[in-house]
This record gives structure tokens, sequence and C-alpha cells, in this order.
């Protein structure tokens, strides 16, 4: 076991595996999400909006991706200079290093999250991955137009630490890949172990929840435990609805994408002063929500 | 837990993690391997042809100027890369692998350079060459000029397994900044390592 988790990849290996990963888990998720479809059209749950939103679902993959076909080389030339010039240690190209490297991307991607739902501008980006009103693994794959930029912050300080950036690369995409396959309502609950320490479908349906004891709730990847440490865990126990709200109404995967930005933009042209505005930039959504509910009532 | 404890204790955790990646077990040190089971040029080098005092004169390219040594103008062609001293093996399958550089040669080539040079800070990385004289290759090849600073002989020419070659790497006086190791490998007519010998030069 020590033997196989000290064993040195190349880095043609690193990059190998990630690709794969990538691109074969993209034909694997599609293929779940035929047999979730299935499962609607028996329980009699299938619908025509259901159909559209998941269209819409992969049309915002598509557009996700040629953005970042014009960004990637940028993205991982940050994390490639960061890494030649200014970290700390060189670790070595492991089984054990990529493991250590998972779990800190895990936390990293813990704060990055919470960091989305935490300001108006980040939230307008990631509200579109939260704006459907179904929630299935489509869902997982329906992207905001910034959805590229924040975790550049929140995983360029591994590269500091030492980690190679297609070890990074590989990381995000393992909690990515794990993420993914939270979006499912097929899944009621797995054992109480697996509950207890990794993110599962059950917590991740609290986290799409508009419930209000379910707002801002349950951020983790993969390790559920990050949520419970930092008290921001709720447990799965009345029916979630999902969305958010305002409701976006609409299955058009150009007004879908675009629908945080253009609401945020709406927002800071009709703000009553540049306070407001700063507010609305950096204070949590529920707080421009509540300002509206004050002014309607 | 508030927001600066879970960041406080997020931090400890990162600290934690990243100890466990830097000591792991066997954790990759700065020691070369210069072949391995794959490398079909350096191949059948077994112990018994283990230390020997069949020391040779040293490579004609190399010239004596007033105790210090110095490549001749040597240029070399092969593979390089920025790679871990202990992933060699993988530049050595991409060097024998190379059908386009084996085509260049004119004839059997007579040696083989190993040129390290822009070491990382704990030695675990570096850049390096993999490759033929160009003297003994078709023109227009990619080249790679050897450094014309001063060199000292850390093993003198002669016959030395795999271990040993590796063990030469510990004379190297870590308390100067190296600029390069050049290792020169001597083949015999079935294109098998004879003997080698090994260079440094501090910057």
């Amino acid at each position: 076991m020590v033997e196989f988790l000290t064993q040195t990849f190349s880095t043609d290996d690193i990059w190998w595996l990630e690709t794969w990963l990538d691109d074969w888990f993209l034909v694997i998720a599609f293929g779940l999400f035929l047999l979730e479809l299935l499962r609607y059209a028996m329980k009699k749950q299938f619908t025509k909006n259901l159909l559209g939103d998941s269209v819409a679902n992969y049309v915002t993959l598509v557009i996700f991706i040629v953005i970042v076909a014009f960004v990637a080389l940028t993205y991982a030339g940050i994390f490639l200079y960061v890494y030649d010039n200014f970290r700390i240690i060189e670790l070595p190209l492991t089984p054990w290093t990529i493991l250590c490297c998972v779990i800190l991307a895990d936390l990293a991607y813990y704060w990055e999250h919470r960091f989305l739902h935490s300001n108006g501008l980040a939230w307008a980006t990631h509200t579109v991955h939260h704006s459907s009103p179904h929630f299935n693994i489509s869902v997982a794959y329906r992207h905001g137009p910034l959805d590229w930029l924040f975790p550049l912050f929140f995983h360029l300080p591994l590269a500091l630490l030492g980690f190679h950036p297609f070890i990074i690369f590989l990381s995000e995409v393992i909690v990515q890949v794990f993420q993914t396959l939270l979006h499912t309502e097929v899944v009621k609950k797995l054992p109480k172990p697996v509950e207890a320490v990794f993110n599962t479908p059950s917590h991740h349906r609290v986290h799409h929840a508009t419930n209000r004891k379910y707002l801002d709730k349950n951020y983790a990847g993969i390790f559920i435990i990050w949520d419970r440490m930092f008290g921001t865990f709720a447990k799965e126990e009345e029916p979630v609805r999902y969305g958010v709200f305002p409701r976006i109404n609409s299955i058009n995967p150009i007004k879908i994408f675009f629908s945080g930005f253009t609401k945020l933009g709406e927002q800071l042209i009709n703000a009553p002063s540049w306070s407001y505005r700063w507010n609305l930039l950096v204070k949590p959504p529920k707080w421009a929500w509540e300002q509206e509910q004050k002014k309607n009532s | 837990m508030s927001l600066f404890p879970s960041v406080v204790t997020s931090l400890a955790i990162v600290c934690l993690i990243w100890s466990l990646a830097t000591f792991q077990p066997n954790n990759a040190v700065a020691s070369p391997i210069l072949t391995n089971t794959s490398n079909t040029v350096l191949t059948k080098k077994t112990k018994e042809n283990a230390p020997t005092a069949h020391k040779e004169q040293t490579t004609e390219q190399v010239k004596k100027v007033s105790n210090s040594l110095y490549f001749d103008k040597v240029q070399i062609s092969g593979v390089t890369q920025k790679t871990y001293l202990n992933q060699l093996p993988n530049l050595w399958k991409d060097f024998n692998n190379n059908k386009a550089l084996q085509k260049s040669l004119k004839k059997n080539p007579s040696k083989i350079f190993v040129y390290y040079r822009d070491f990382s800070s704990s030695y675990e990385s570096a850049i390096v060459s993999i490759g033929f004289d160009t003297q003994e290759m078709k023109p227009n090849v990619n080249k790679t000029n050897l450094p014309t600073t001063p060199f000292s002989v850390l093993v003198s020419r002669g016959k030395y397994d795999d271990s040993q070659l590796k063990g030469a790497w510990n004379k190297i006086d870590y308390r100067q900044s190296v600029l390069a190791v050049v290792e020169v490998h001597y083949l015999n007519a079935d294109s098998t390592v004879d003997n080698s010998e090994i260079f440094v030069s501090y910057k």
C-alpha cells in the first residue's frame, strides 16, 4: 500500500488521468441522466418543462466550455507561473501527494462555494446553477459565465505550497466529478457513516433548497465534515423545494446563462445610491432580496 | 463555529495535511536514477561489472587548462525536459524510444551525454538533456551546448554499476551552488555502456 502511495508519476501521467476523467465522466454522467429521465417517465413525472430545462442545462455547459477554451491557457499559465517562481517546496508526483491535494482542494472548494453564496457579485454567476426548479444530473452542468474565475483564487495557494499545477487540476476535477454525482433525487439516504463523513445526494438537495431552514447550508464538495465543523450543516428533514427567488421561469439557455448578471445589472442601474450599489456587490444575495421586499411592502 | 474560528481551523487543517504531504514515506530525494530495465541502450549493466580499476583516459573532448577541465565546444542532441530526478527513467524511455533521433545517427554512437542544470533548491528536479554528440549525427539536428564553464571530475572514467553512479552524487559539494552535472556514458560496439565518468561545475 505504502509502495503504491509513494510511486512516482510523470506529469504526463497526471495530465492523462485528468483529461481521461474529465472527458469520460461527462459521457458516464450523460448515461446516468438518461436513466434518471427513464425513472421520471416511469413515475409519470416527465414533463416538457423538465426536458426543456435539462436541454438548457447542457446548452449552458456548451457556452461555458467555449468561454473556458478562451481562458484555459491563461488560467493554467497563472498556476504554472506561481508554481515555478513562488512555491515554498516541491512535492513529489505521488498518489500520496494527490490524496493530500484532493483533501485540500476539497477544503478550498468549501470556502470558494461559501464565498459564492456570500456576496452579490459572485452570486450573479453561481445563481445560474441554483436557478433550476428541478434536481437531476443535468443541473450539475448548469453553469454561469464566471464559474471558471473564482476557483482560481481559492486553489492558487496550493501551487504556493508546492503541489504541481497538474495535480491541482486533477484534484479540482475529482471534487467536481464527485459533486456532479450528488445531483439526483434517485438516491435517498446512504448508510449513516457515509452520511456522517461524505457529502451525499441528500445533503446536496438541502444545499439547492429554497426552504428557509436550508438556506446557505451544506457547501461541501466531497467531505460534509467541513460543514459540520464550521456550523453550516443542515440535515434533510422536510421535502425540498428547488430553485431561487425570484423564480427564473424560463428554459431559454441564453436567458438562464446570463440571468444572474442581467438581474444584478438591473439592480445596479435602479439602485437609489452608490452605497446601495456597493452593498449589492458585497452583501449576501439575501440582503438584496430583503431590500426588495421592504420596497414592495 | 463563526467565520473567524472557521478560517483559523481551516488554516490548521491545511498545515496538517501539507505536513503529511511533505513528510510522506519514502519521499523523493535528490538521487538521480540513471538507468532502468526498460532502457534499451543502458542494459546489461550488472554488478559483476562492478568497480574496476579500468581507468581510461578522460574523453578527448574535455580539455585541461590549469587544473580545470572544460568541454571543448561539445554539442549534444536528444531529449530535454524539466524533471524530478527520481523520474529520470521516463526521460530515458523517451530518449530510447525516439526513433527520429536514432535515424539521425551517422553510425553506432560511441557515447551518451546526460546534462543536468537549473537544479531546484532542494535538488529534487532539474532540466535534464540526454543526447548523443552531434559530431556523430547528421546535420540539422537540434543542438544543446554543454557549458563552457570549468568542471571538476566527480567520478573518473571507469566501469561502475548503477548504485555506484548514484553514490557519486554524494560527492558533490552541496555547500556550493551547482551549475551543472554532466555524465558521459561510453558505449561499446553493442551499444551497451562500457564505462562512465561524471563531471560537476559549480557557480
